[in-house]
């Protein structure tokens, strides 16, 4: 059963996509004789890599029994006459009698989609272990709190006349809060200062502050016991940057690997793909963007194959909490 | 033969170089406005440990911290890129309603003016128009620069990558059309 969760899965392409089917040639077997025809379809047919995900042999159960059918080839790999003369060549012409049959042409990624198609013809189906959209209860809680702080964000984003977006970027190895961020484009007059680049400029000043610091007094750090907080203020929002000097070694970070976003709205292209730069772990967001959007509205840019960088995002979180303070951007 | 567009282009490889020099992905880029350069910029992703400072978001900020242009300028202006902007800065270009693209190499992994998607073009963005992009320009000396710097390891890489085993290639492919 699966768990019903406060904000959907933004599924792939390759996720989302329905049944799609290619012909292929198959034919009813005995059961004692499967050995002789597999063999001469393993030697003698044109084998594909395409067809890897579906199954060779479907059984088929009925009251008294079952029937097999094999699946010989693709349509596509050789033509109907040219197949004949060939099983005819090896003698099979009277237990091999093909015909045309649909299968499924991807392999199935998501469980309803494998549910769906294998009723078409058997397929295997191996579940990347990766791909398990488990929460715990605590994990859904805190999410539900990051975008209420996002929200509160893009509340006073509103008051100080920007436009109302707001997001946070958190480490979920520790929960700690690495920077708040609001749009400041109306502000800066730069049309480019969206909540998110704000948001990965303040994370990158201190990533590289730290840096420098670390270069500097390696020896002293490693000797302080006490957790030291150092928050930078800079005109447009602020960042936190907690150091556990406990867990130094832990502390290389590169870029924003590993981290959490929370957005109120779907980031657009230009965010989404500085999102892949940043090496970002997962994005949370609220309301959809229909004109931009990056991450399943416009483009799917978390889950795009030529891209060197994939990261799983979820929507609709506490959408009717942003939908409800009518923020229109 | 040698245009106006291959003067600035050459501009642009001179950043480019710098970048290069101060071991960045060598991409470098020049905003023109009337025949005079206002804004030039060149990658400092390593330097600020931020992916997103590309060639053309250091050039944007130059321009428009200098307190002489508002962001309209850009509807004026034609940048010159070494390489094909990315989906990012695709998609800031856009929004900044920049008037044309220059370009010299595609860039195969992450170009969003024609090599991953077409940014500048696809009609359903429709908050901002479309623009021109063409790329072809000291092509060659855009693609050497990107494979001399990716021979070299990238000491800043959670795991870098050994690559003392790999040779310079030196012939380059024609262009796709």
């Amino acid at each position: 059963m699966d768990q019903t969760l406060p904000f959907k899965y933004v599924l792939s392409d390759e996720e989302s996509r329905s049944l799609e089917t290619v012909d292929v040639y198959v034919s009813d077997v005995k059961p004692n004789e499967t050995e002789p025809i597999i063999k001469f379809i393993k030697k003698y047919c044109p084998r594909e890599e395409i067809l890897d995900h579906v199954k060779r042999i479907k059984k088929t159960s009925y009251d008294k029994g079952f029937t097999l059918t094999v699946l010989i080839c693709s349509v596509e790999s050789i033509t109907f006459t040219e197949l004949i003369a060939l099983i005819k060549n090896h003698n099979l012409d009277l237990i091999l009698k093909p015909r045309i049959q649909q299968v499924c042409k991807y392999p199935a990624i998501t469980r309803t989609q494998f549910d769906e198609w294998r009723k078409l013809w058997p397929i295997n189906f191996y579940e990347d272990p990766t791909r398990k959209l488990k929460f715990t209860l605590k994990e859904i809680e805190n999410v539900e709190q990051y975008m209420e702080k996002a929200i509160k964000l893009s509340i006073q984003a509103k008051l100080k006349g920007e436009i109302p977006i707001g997001c946070i970027m958190i480490d979920p190895k520790n929960n700690v809060i690495l920077s708040e961020s609001f749009d400041t484009r109306n502000s800066t007059k730069n049309p480019l200062r969206h909540a998110i680049l704000n948001c990965i400029n303040n994370v990158a000043s201190s990533e590289k502050s730290n840096c420098l610091e670390k270069s500097n007094k390696v020896e002293i750090i490693q000797n302080q016991k006490v957790d030291n907080v150092v928050i930078n203020f800079n005109s447009e929002s602020f960042s936190y940057q907690q150091k556990d000097d406990n867990n130094n070694e832990n502390k290389i970070t590169y870029l924003c690997k590993g981290f959490d976003i929370f957005i109120t709205h779907e980031p657009c292209i230009m965010c989404s793909m500085a999102l892949v730069h940043s090496r970002i772990g997962r994005v949370f967001y609220g309301h959809s963007n229909t004109v931009s959007g990056g991450l399943g509205s416009c483009y799917k840019i978390h889950a795009h194959n030529s891209l060197n960088h994939h990261f799983k995002v979820f929507k609709e979180l506490l959408q009717h909490k942003i939908d409800a303070l009518s923020i229109d951007c | 033969m040698e245009t106006i567009h291959h003067k600035y282009m050459r501009e642009a490889l001179n950043l480019a170089q710098e970048a290069y020099d101060n071991c960045e992905i060598p991409v470098g880029c020049v905003f023109v406005l009337d025949d005079k350069i206002i804004g030039s910029g060149r990658n400092r992703t390593n330097e600020t440990c931020n992916g997103t400072r590309h060639a053309e978001f250091e050039a944007i900020d130059q321009i428009l911290s200098s307190g002489e242009y508002t962001s309209e300028v850009f509807q004026r202006c034609i940048l010159y890129v070494t390489v094909e902007p990315c989906v990012m800065c695709s998609y800031a270009l856009r929004q900044l309603r920049i008037k044309h693209v220059y370009y010299g190499c595609a860039n195969e992994r992450f170009g969003g003016a024609g090599s991953v998607f077409n940014i500048h073009q696809d009609p359903q963005l429709v908050l901002h128009p479309a623009y021109q992009c063409e790329g072809g320009y000291y092509r060659d000396d855009s693609i050497m620069l990107l494979r001399k710097f990716y021979i070299r390891e990238n000491e800043k890489a959670p795991v870098p990558k050994r690559k003392h085993k790999r040779v310079l290639k030196t012939e380059i492919a024609p262009m796709k059309e």
